[in-house]
Parts: C-alpha cells; structure tokens; sequence
C-alpha cells in the first residue's frame, strides 16, 4: 500500500488493469485473494465444503475489502472498467502505469509485443503479511486403463516427469510446480516467479471449488467495488448462492 | 356437405406446415421450459424434480429484483420518453422542408444497424478514454469528466440513451405514416375554425393516429422487456449491477451459472410479466383509438 501511494503521489498510475474483458477481475483478485483464503488455512475451500468455514467468513471477506482499498484509493487506473486486457498491457509496456497484475503469460507476451522491457515480479502480501502463489495445472498426464502396453505408458510417463525432462519442457515456456526442477528462462521476470514459486506454500486458483454462480457473483461484486460501490454485503451474496449451488462443486 | 368436409381438409392441409413448425420450434420447447423449471436441472446431469422450489426462490433473489427494477426503469423512460420523442420527430419531419427525404434518412438510418455494432461503437464514445469525454474537456468541462458506463449512476442512463438514439428514428417513421394518413381536409377546417397547431395535434392528430401509437407503445415495451445486446456487449450487466436486465440475468443464471432449471423459472415469470404489461397496454391504447 505504501508503494501505492509514493506512486501516486509521484502521478503515477500505481496499478493498470483492463476490466472490461472480465476475466481480467479475476486476474487482479487472485494475487490478493490466495494469500488472504489460504494464508492462515489451507484447507479453506474444503472447510467449506464440509461447513466448517463459510464464504461470509474474514478469509472472502478479508480479500474483498484488500480489494476495495486499491480501488478506493485510486490505485488502478481510472479508465479500468471501460478498457480490455490488450489496451491495459500496452498502456503498460508504454509506461503509463508501474505494475499490472496478470497471468504468468505476460512476460511472453510482452516479449513478442516489445524488446528489452524491465519486467519484474513480487507477490503481493495479505493483510497479516501471509504470502502464498497461486498456480494452475495446464497439462495433465493419464494412461488409458485399456491400453495393451502399460508398462512402456508408464516408463514413457516417469521419463517426461524426470527433472532433466521438465526443464527442458519447461524452457521459456512453462513455471514448474516440482522443487527440484529449475527451467531457464530467458525473461528474468520469469525466473523471479519460478523463485516465488519454490520460496513460498503454493495453492490451486482460489475459486476452483467454487459454483460457477459464486464467481459469476464474485466479478459482479468485484464491479460495484470499482465503480465505488464499497464491499456491502457481497460475501452474504456469495455464500447464499454457494448454499444454493453447492452441488455444483466437485471436491 | 360432402364438398364442405374436403374443404376444411384442404384447409387443414394448408395449415399443417404452419402448425408443424409452431409445434416443433415454439410449442415443444416452451412446454419442454415448462417441465424444466420445476427442476435442478444444471444441463449435464438428469433433472431432479424439485416442485416450485425454482418459483419460490424467485420471489427471495435480491438480483431478480435488482433486475427487474433496472428493467422497468428503461421500459419507463422508453415509452415515456422514447415515444413523445419519437412523435416529436415524426411531426417534424412531416413538415414541408426541403431537406425533409434527407433528414428523414439520416434518423432511419440508426435502425438499420446492429445493436452490436452500435454497442461497441459507443462504447468507444463513452469510455473513460472516449470522444465525449474529450469533447467536454476541450470545451472546458473537465469536472464533467466521468467513466460513463463504468459509474454506478451514470451506466444504466447510457444504456438507454443509446436506445433512444437507435429507436427514436424507427418510430418516427411509424408515426410519419400515420401522420400522413391523417385527411388534410380535417386539419384545414379546424384550421378555418380557429384551432391553433397545439390544438390540432392534440384534438385530431393524436387520436387518428392513435393505432400507431398502440403500435409503438406496443414495440418500446416488448424492446424494453426483453433488452439484452446493449449491456451485455458494454457493460455486461455492470458495474454491479447497474444494467442487468432481466434477459441478461436470466442468460447468466443459465449459461453462466448453469443453473438452467432456475433460469427457465424465471424465464416463465418473465413471460407472464411480459404478457400482463403488454396486455394492460393495449387494452389502454386500443380504447382509445378511433374510427374514421
């Protein structure tokens, strides 16, 4: 916060983000959103699931008003709601603002859009300084059971999951969950989230276990926030429907 | 009697391709929604039947509410705006100007074009970024200076001033034809008798073209009811909930949410709220047209 605010006392833009896409609000609110659902419980969505925990609880709640204070501080830019992501990235790259929060993809991206760019990466705190990376899979490894070969499936399976195999997969191309594996990335922004990723507890996406309808809520609530709505009762909203939905979720 | 039987089955063969498609296209998937709404159905998994639990759930959703409110605040302003407005153009355009062709073009010319199309295109305009806000900084207005479509006060009234800039031409021109069928000999002889234009328009204009306007009333409603494309496309319903309409909630509670048994409950609702609104008004509208 205190970053936030020598930025903007400088006339920077501290935060720029193209909410228009949607997608994007989830992009913002996971960094923040991670550290505060599962800093101080793992096993948040479980608990859940199994009544122990509630959406209307301090870790949604928690993340929501962290949410709030960048936006009602004027963190992010003022034109957020009405910009996509491609517009927020160049506003970006043209330095018009100093971080954006995304995806690890945006390195690459940057790369093909511009040469040289100063790229850095940090995770962002929760409130009671917990810090935890959010990840999620992109590529699942299965052996058909019918197959006539399985033995050779599972020789080829434990030979693509050796250290020496994943970092060359991962190679400028993908942050590793394992470790021991160490990819080498050209884009030092990259090797800075691969470090993040080893230095500190790592969670699923906050919302995997979620109803569709909650995080359909959740963008919406995300929206009135930014529009200046303050935080109200948003995570009632959300665990109402989590109730209503909830045989939506597959643990 | 003979020849009066094959009659009504030719005309019983006349009408069955017509019925076949209402059947298959209108009356199948409305008693299919029917059966659907009393259902959990999520679209993967076999419907459960769950009585009128969808019905009553309805009735307690504070975002139902929500958007109906934002629903009826645009049919409102449409039919108590957009109509007049619309009326306004028409006895403007039905005036003896030179450029009247042109002009009646260029007010046509906003419906002919998709509302896609024309979302995105002012959206543009009124992003924070936009050509409206650039405008009222070079003519000095930078405290007026807002992100229109991205402020809760302010979103729900750019939604439907982009509608009354797409809809007022349409209906001009519906009421331009009833303007001109009007007899010119009637508006000359209360002429002679002393009326002036306010009393024309309101004693012998406005009931001879009282058809059209049952007929625009009619069309502003049902558009106003079922607005969708307009804040999906800008605004996706947002911020918060500042232009969810009904047809837009009721896409996301299916297609988003995946709740598609709630969403045809509402879906049902939402017809019969359409079908007593759009009833009281031509009720209204009809008695009061008269015959020449």
């Amino acid at each position: 916060m205190s970053l936030n605010e020598k930025l903007k006392a400088q006339k920077i833009t501290p935060i720029v983000e193209g909410f228009k896409d949607i997608w994007t609000l989830q992009a913002a609110y996971i960094p923040i959103a991670i550290s505060t659902y599962f800093g101080t419980n793992p096993n948040f969505e479980r608990d859940v699931y199994d009544g122990k925990a509630s959406v209307n609880g301090p870790e949604v709640t928690g993340a929501l008003t962290q949410f709030a204070e960048l936006a009602d501080k004027g963190y992010f830019n003022k034109n957020s709601l009405s910009i996509g992501n491609d517009q927020a990235l160049q506003d970006f790259i043209d330095g018009k603002a100093a971080m954006h929060m995304m995806g690890s993809w945006t390195p690459g991206v940057i790369d093909g859009k511009t040469q040289n760019f100063p790229l850095g990466f940090f995770i962002i705190p929760a409130k009671d300084g917990n810090t935890v990376m959010s990840a999620g899979t992109d590529k699942g490894l299965s052996i058909n059971a019918a197959t006539e070969h399985p033995e050779e499936a599972i020789a080829l399976v434990q030979l693509m999951l050796e250290p020496d195999m994943l970092e060359l997969y991962g190679k400028d191309n993908a942050l590793s969950a394992f470790n021991d594996v160490n990819p080498v990335f050209a884009n030092p922004a990259m090797s800075e989230i691969q470090a993040a990723l080893q230095a500190h507890p790592g969670h699923r996406n906050p919302g995997d276990y979620f109803p569709p309808s909650v995080q359909d809520a959740l963008n919406t609530a995300l929206t009135k926030i930014l529009a200046g709505g303050g935080v109200g009762d948003s995570a009632a909203e959300l665990a109402k429907l989590y109730e209503k939905d909830k045989s939506k979720v597959n643990f | 009697m003979r020849s009066s039987r094959s009659f009504y089955r030719l005309k019983v063969f006349f009408v069955l391709p017509a019925l076949l498609l209402y059947g298959i296209f209108t009356l199948y998937p409305f008693l299919g929604s029917l059966l659907y709404s009393f259902t959990n159905w999520d679209g993967l998994q076999s419907p459960d039947y769950v009585g009128l639990a969808n019905y009553r759930a309805l009735f307690h959703d504070k975002a139902i509410m929500q958007a109906a409110k934002n629903t009826l605040y645009v049919l409102a302003v449409m039919v108590l705006i957009g109509n007049p407005l619309s009326l306004t153009l028409a006895l403007l355009l039905n005036l003896p100007l030179r450029s009247r062709g042109l002009l009646r073009t260029l007010f046509f010319l906003p419906a002919l074009m998709s509302l896609m199309v024309i979302s995105i295109s002012w959206g543009f305009i009124l992003q924070y970024d936009g050509l409206l806000n650039a405008v009222l900084t070079l003519f000095g207005f930078e405290n007026g200076i807002q992100d229109w479509l991205g402020t809760m006060d302010y979103a729900l009234p750019a939604v439907i001033l982009i509608l009354l800039w797409q809809g007022t031409g349409f209906g001009a021109v519906i009421y331009l034809a009833g303007l001109q069928s009007v007899p010119r000999e009637l508006q000359e002889s209360a002429q002679i008798d002393g009326a002036t234009g306010l009393q024309r328009i309101y004693h012998i204009t406005i009931p001879l073209i009282m058809p059209f306007i049952t007929i625009n009333t009619f069309l502003g409603i049902a558009g106003s009811l079922k607005l969708f494309d307009v804040p999906f496309v800008l605004t996706n319903g947002g911020p918060g909930t500042a232009t969810t309409t009904l047809g837009l909630l009721i896409y996301k509670y299916a297609f988003v949410h995946e709740s598609y048994g709630y969403a045809t409950a509402a879906g049902m609702l939402f017809m019969i709220l359409i079908a007593v609104i759009t009833f009281l008004q031509l009720s209204i509208t009809r008695r009061r047209e008269v015959e020449m």
